[in-house]
């Protein structure tokens, strides 16, 4: 194989943004058909050095050859051109359109009609040839996530790919999604596609590739293949220390003692459709003192369930109780007065606000009432040792309280977030994605300030994509799809086979099999 | 005349189809525009401007075919304004086409009292005569409305399937809506965002021209201030109620055609009501309609923001 010429070889590819080195003098090879995992933590410069593979950045220095030519893009066109096709987190699909319409983008320079019929009909082979069926009728926004993704990889695959970055493509998939998504991508290497595959998820990169390269800091740490390492080795490659990967979960579900009145409470609620999904009935509730972790593919009423239980979305029927107050017609104030806090799920939008200063995003919520309120004005100075206070508990690097927040790294904004909520000791907590795109350490420190929270006597509601989180963290889970509750786990029954079939509304029967347990495996 | 009488009822639909025929002009073009993410409020000032272009260009010239032409190239011109602000600079797209309709009857009242000395008698072209279609022409009421028309109306009639055609049919109407929808998107796949948006908005202002002509040389015969009086905003309205899909825009247009018909043969009629309540008509069903529209909004989802590339 050595002796064949690499479909991509990168030698000495640097890449800086300013001061800052994203990627590193990175020397990689892609082989012909093969299955390629670049594994790193979030921060760790693989998306930069696929993006430059891509054509979307130039590389500062070093070279990349393609079929032993050295290749020069000039945008995300030219690397179609060249074969290099990408798929994003986010895909690139226009949801209004059909399959076939979003297939046919881009050829207006070219022809005059649309030639759908031969467009699906060379769609219709590609379906086949890699057992992906794919309704190419059907609207975009009418297709389920995972297919949504195949219908990316089709696109690529029609313009002509031979060579397919997958950006972080699991993160949206249930587990069996998953595990279709690795049939395809082993599929598609068999057929001569050479695949790089960007993950921060061990257990997938060790199912799914034939070589394993880790980067940390925009270096290449590490070259290895599956056979030859264990999860605990990569990990603690991607990371550079050892680390404990899959904590037990350290509660036990005696400790939690059985109050009269839950913290948060839910009874048949019902909400007006949002993104087209409707919303319950779902009844479900929260005692002070515990995690109830929420499970579920994104965009099946998690969000509304944390809206609602912050009071900025109407409940049109049943009823909401927090510390067993009625909360019906309620808004957020009132919610905030009732000591519910929230970790919203987009730190940069609603969490905070980019031109404020760290002590004008504290006295967010803190701004009414004494002590920081009085006759009407906000009193500055004891929002700024509150604050000053807050950047010392809980570690946050920045200049001081008068920083922008828009100056703070994702981690230490979250961490901000976090110390505002937790600093007026909520009664009810809603985390959603909570850890979502920080680096390990800030992973760390946010899942035990949300473990303190707890300690402390919140009910807290976990709303979380990553199971391994949610089974750490978690006393009870329940899972959502399409706005309701479809299944409910005791901690002793935690199973990602289950849940993943619950995530996609299939109801395992009876109890869960424990030879089903490949996934993490 | 009686109210109920197929008479009146055959004079209102005869105006009511050729009333809508600007409304739907315009809004045809907004459609281009909208579809292709950018808002196009500045279609009543290219409206006015296409009306008094085509005025003077068809009175000077003598020729009804230039002066229309006139008219549409006029729109499109002002219309390149929105293109520079909007697709090539990233200015609010409301507070532009604002601006080009304060500045568009600012300029056409300014330049037409240079040109046309107000006193005179205000110039006139002729208005093409009515052909009839032999034979549909004595259905009632439809045929009124659909066969006792001048030659301009079934000609720009024609735009609908045309328009359509283009947007649904065709490789540009294509890449056009994925610019409007997820112009990211569409940049992957090779399509020149801010060529399609200008081209979007050119095509938007050329209609709108389009629109002016026919509401001052072929509805009037003559030109005055302010000629268009809203409705490129009714335009506007009937693009949202018609769900950006010439059909249905053509449907909304004929409702507005029929107000506007109704709200001129009341008044010539003669009917207890003030002429003032009356002229209200067709602006007063516009906020309805809109208050009736669905929450639900089908807008191109990427409409109004204005899109850099990386």
């Amino acid at each position: 194989m050595s002796t064949e010429v690499a479909a991509v070889e990168m030698q000495g590819v640097t890449k800086n943004f300013g001061d800052v080195l994203a990627v590193d003098g990175v020397d990689l090879q892609l082989r012909r058909g093969e299955v390629l995992a670049v594994l790193g933590e979030n921060g760790a410069g693989k998306s930069t050095l696929m993006n430059l593979l891509y054509g979307l950045y130039r590389p500062s220095s070093g070279t990349i050859f393609r079929n032993g030519e050295p290749l020069e893009l000039d945008g995300p066109l030219a690397a179609i051109e060249h074969g290099i096709a990408m798929v994003h987190q986010h895909f690139m699909l226009v949801n209004a359109l059909n399959v076939l319409e979003n297939v046919a983008i881009g050829q207006s320079r070219r022809r005059i009609g649309l030639g759908l019929k031969q467009i699906k009909k060379r769609l219709h082979e590609l379906c086949e040839r890699h057992g992906m069926p794919i309704d190419l009728d059907a609207p975009v926004s009418s297709l389920p996530v995972g297919v949504q993704q195949r219908v990316e990889i089709i696109k690529a695959l029609y313009h002509g790919a031979d060579v397919l970055i997958l950006d972080e493509p699991t993160g949206v998939l249930t587990p069996q999604e998953t595990q279709s998504l690795i049939r395809v991508v082993r599929e598609m290497a068999a057929s001569g596609t050479s695949v790089v595959f960007i993950s921060h998820k061990l257990s997938e990169v060790m199912q799914v590739s034939d070589r394993i390269v880790i980067m940390r800091r925009g270096k290449l740490v590490g070259t290895t293949t599956p056979a030859e390492t264990t999860v605990h080795k990569l990990a603690e490659m991607m990371v550079g220390r050892s680390v404990q990967v899959n904590r037990a979960n350290d509660s036990d579900s005696d400790r939690i003692k059985l109050h009269r009145s839950p913290a948060l409470n839910f009874y048949r609620v019902t909400a007006e459709e949002a993104r087209g999904l409707p919303f319950g009935p779902v009844s479900c509730s929260v005692q002070p003192g515990e995690i109830l972790g929420v499970a579920g593919v994104d965009g099946n009423g998690q969000s509304t369930l944390a809206e609602l239980a912050v009071g900025l979305r109407e409940i049109t029927g049943g009823e909401i109780y927090v510390n067993g107050d009625r909360m019906a017609g309620k808004g957020p104030a009132e919610f905030l007065h009732a000591r519910v806090s929230c970790v919203p799920e987009d730190r940069h939008r609603v969490g905070s606000v980019a031109g404020f200063e760290l002590w004008e995003s504290v006295a967010m919520k803190n701004h009414f009432g004494s002590p920081y309120n009085e006759f009407g004005f906000m009193r500055r100075d004891r929002l700024l040792s509150l604050t000053e206070g807050l950047i010392k508990q809980f570690d946050i690097r920045t200049t001081g309280a008068t920083a922008q927040a828009q100056a703070l790294s994702g981690g230490n904004l979250q961490k901000l977030i976090i110390a505002r909520e937790l600093q007026r000791t909520p009664r009810v907590l809603i985390a959603m994605h909570p850890t979502r795109g920080l680096d390990v350490g800030a992973v760390e420190f946010v899942q035990s300030s949300i473990r303190q929270a707890r300690d402390s006597g919140a009910g807290v509601l976990l709303i979380s994509a990553e199971l391994e989180e949610l089974f750490s963290l978690s006393d009870r889970i329940i899972v959502m799809y399409q706005g309701t509750i479809s299944g409910e786990l005791a901690s002793r029954e935690y199973d990602m086979n289950r849940v993943g079939l619950l995530m996609s509304g299939i109801q395992p029967e009876g109890e869960p099999d424990l030879s089903h347990r490949s996934m993490t495996s | 005349m009686e109210i109920w009488s197929v008479v009146f009822w055959n004079g209102v639909a005869t105006a009511a189809v050729r009333m809508s025929v600007p409304i739907l002009l315009a809004g045809l073009g907004v459609v281009f525009s909208e579809r292709s993410g950018v808002l196009n409020i500045g279609v009543e000032g290219q409206m006015l401007s296409g009306a008094f272009g085509a005025f003077a260009c068809a009175y000077l010239t003598g020729s009804f075919i230039l002066g229309t032409a006139f008219g549409a190239a006029v729109g499109m011109m002002v219309s390149g304004i929105t293109v520079y602000m909007c697709v090539r600079r990233p200015v609010n797209q409301i507070v532009v086409g604002v601006t080009v309709n304060i500045l568009c009857l600012g300029l056409t009242s300014f330049i037409n009292r240079i040109i046309f000395t107000p006193g005179s008698t205000p110039p006139r072209v002729p208005r093409p005569a009515v052909l009839a279609v032999g034979g549909l022409e004595s259905i009632p009421i439809l045929g009124a409305g659909f066969f006792r028309q001048p030659l301009p109306v079934y000609v720009m009639l024609l735009a609908i399937p045309l328009a359509y055609l283009v947007l649904y049919r065709s490789s540009f109407g294509l890449d056009l809506r994925a610019a409007g929808e997820h112009p990211k998107a569409a940049e992957t796949m090779g399509v020149k965002v801010a060529s399609m948006r200008a081209r979007g908005v050119l095509i938007s202002g050329a209609f709108a021209g389009l629109a002016g002509s026919f509401l001052s040389i072929v509805s009037l015969g003559r030109f005055v201030e302010n000629i268009s009086a809203g409705r490129g905003f009714i335009a506007l309205a009937i693009v949202i109620f018609g769900r950006w899909n010439p059909v249905f825009i053509f449907g909304a247009a004929l409702i507005f055609g029929i107000a506007e018909a109704l709200q001129l043969r009341l008044q010539a009629v003669g009917v207890g009501v003030p002429h003032e309540f009356l002229l209200m008509l067709p602006y007063l069903l516009t906020i309805v309609v809109l208050a009736m529209t669905s929450k639900r909004s089908l807008a191109p989802a990427a409409l109004g923001r204005h899109y850099q590339r990386e």
